[in-house]
């Protein structure tokens, strides 16, 4: 080794000694940390979150693909054809007292409401509604209607006759027992055209 | 007779008696302000293997490293008191460095030969030239190794004090930070080049 080198370094390992006593002390305590970066860290779960989203999407796509499709039927078919916006009613906003018997359906987002004429004058209602072939239960089935007769009372074609079977002011939920038949599908029909 | 039991041995025996056998810097500092002998044994025994290893670092020599040690303990007797260190490892390790770097001139005016593996690293630093300026400024030397070091992230900055300070051989840096062999000898290269580089800009050394 150079001598005039060495004593150079010499020189430089006792600067060295007199190093900030605080450094020289913290280095002693320094010790790598385990794992992986903060910044890593982030991007790791960025990405699992992104994954998890689009399995998440996919996942509700799926879903609606899958989802049991109930068919409608012939009176939700052909309510189904007058469920424009200008007959997308509130139902807080529905009159029971109109004096005019109104049908009103659901379709599982939107009410919607069509004048049906004058209660006095729909003798046909009274005979179909009641009548139909009796169906099973359907937790599925989101279509709901009813007739607001315009005297406060309202009823569902979707249900046998009987006193308990008629609500009053108000569009009650009920559980399908029967399905319209082709008759009232028909009245109906006909006073909507 | 019961022989009557010195006060130091009492104190011995009751300030030994840790959790992990070794007492805090304050008690060993205490025991120097109180004039107290078994201060040096404790210093021993909390610090005399790592001075030995500083001073070995250097010297390579066991029996001269022990000296340097030994020549240590009389110095840390007679600074303290005035001294009242808050770290008592690193104002030992001064101590050492300094009386090592003494005998390693005064062995190697005598025999030119037997180099210590530091110093030796340390050259790396040093920028071409063959003039041994008479008056050197070791405050300037000082106050830029500060700021070189403190211009470094905490690992490099850890890397370079325990080898160059504390004299820990590399496979001890390891096991302590965590760090394999290979990157703290990569730190250690680039740091030595770069201290070297600002060292010549600053026409030092």
């Amino acid at each position: 080794m150079n001598r005039i080198k060495e004593e150079k370094a010499l020189r430089l390992y006792e600067a060295i000694g007199e190093l900030d006593q605080m450094m020289v002390n913290s280095a002693l305590h320094y010790k790598k940390r385990s794992g992986i970066s903060t910044a890593k860290l982030t991007v790791i779960i960025a990405a699992c979150m992104a994954v998890f989203m689009a399995f998440a999407m996919v996942g509700a796509y799926m879903n609606g693909l899958f989802e049991p499709q109930v068919e409608l039927d012939a009176l939700e078919t052909l309510l189904d054809e007058e469920s424009g916006k200008e007959h997308r009613i509130d139902a807080s906003d529905i009159d029971y007292f109109s004096g005019e018997a109104e049908i009103i359906w659901y379709d599982g987002e939107n009410y919607y409401m069509k004048t049906l004429g004058k209660t006095s004058e729909l003798s046909g209602l009274q005979t179909y509604v009641g009548q139909g072939e009796q169906v099973d239960s359907d937790e599925n089935r989101e279509y709901r209607v009813w007739i607001s007769c315009g005297d406060g009372r309202v009823i569902s074609p979707y249900l046998e006759s009987s006193a308990g079977n008629v609500g009053y002011c108000e569009l009650f939920d009920y559980d399908p027992e029967i399905s319209p038949s082709d008759g009232f599908v028909n009245y109906i029909d006909g006073l909507l055209n | 007779m019961r022989r009557q039991k010195s006060q130091a041995e009492i104190q011995k025996r009751r300030l030994s008696r840790e959790s992990d056998g070794k007492m805090e810097d304050f008690q060993i500092v205490d025991l120097y302000w109180q004039r107290n002998e078994v201060a040096i044994t404790e210093t021993d025994r909390k610090y005399g293997a790592m001075l030995k290893g500083v001073s070995f670092s250097l010297l390579s020599s066991r029996e001269d490293a022990e000296e340097c040690v030994n020549d240590t303990y009389l110095a840390a007797w007679n600074r303290m008191p005035t001294d009242r260190p808050a770290f008592l490892g690193t104002f030992l390790t001064r101590i050492v460095r300094n009386i090592s770097v003494s005998r390693y001139r005064k062995l190697h005016s005598e025999k030119r030969g037997g180099e210590g593996n530091i110093i030796e690293e340390l050259t790396e630093c040093i920028p071409d030239g063959n003039t041994l300026d008479a008056e050197f400024d070791s405050a300037a030397v000082k106050n830029v190794l500060n700021r070189f070091l403190m211009m470094q992230n905490e690992e490099k900055r850890a890397v370079f004090v325990r080898r160059y300070f504390w004299s820990q051989d590399i496979a001890s840096i390891a096991s302590q930070t965590g760090l394999t062999e290979g990157k703290i000898k990569s730190i250690l290269f680039r740091m030595r080049e770069a201290l070297r580089g600002i060292l010549e800009k600053e026409g030092l050394l």
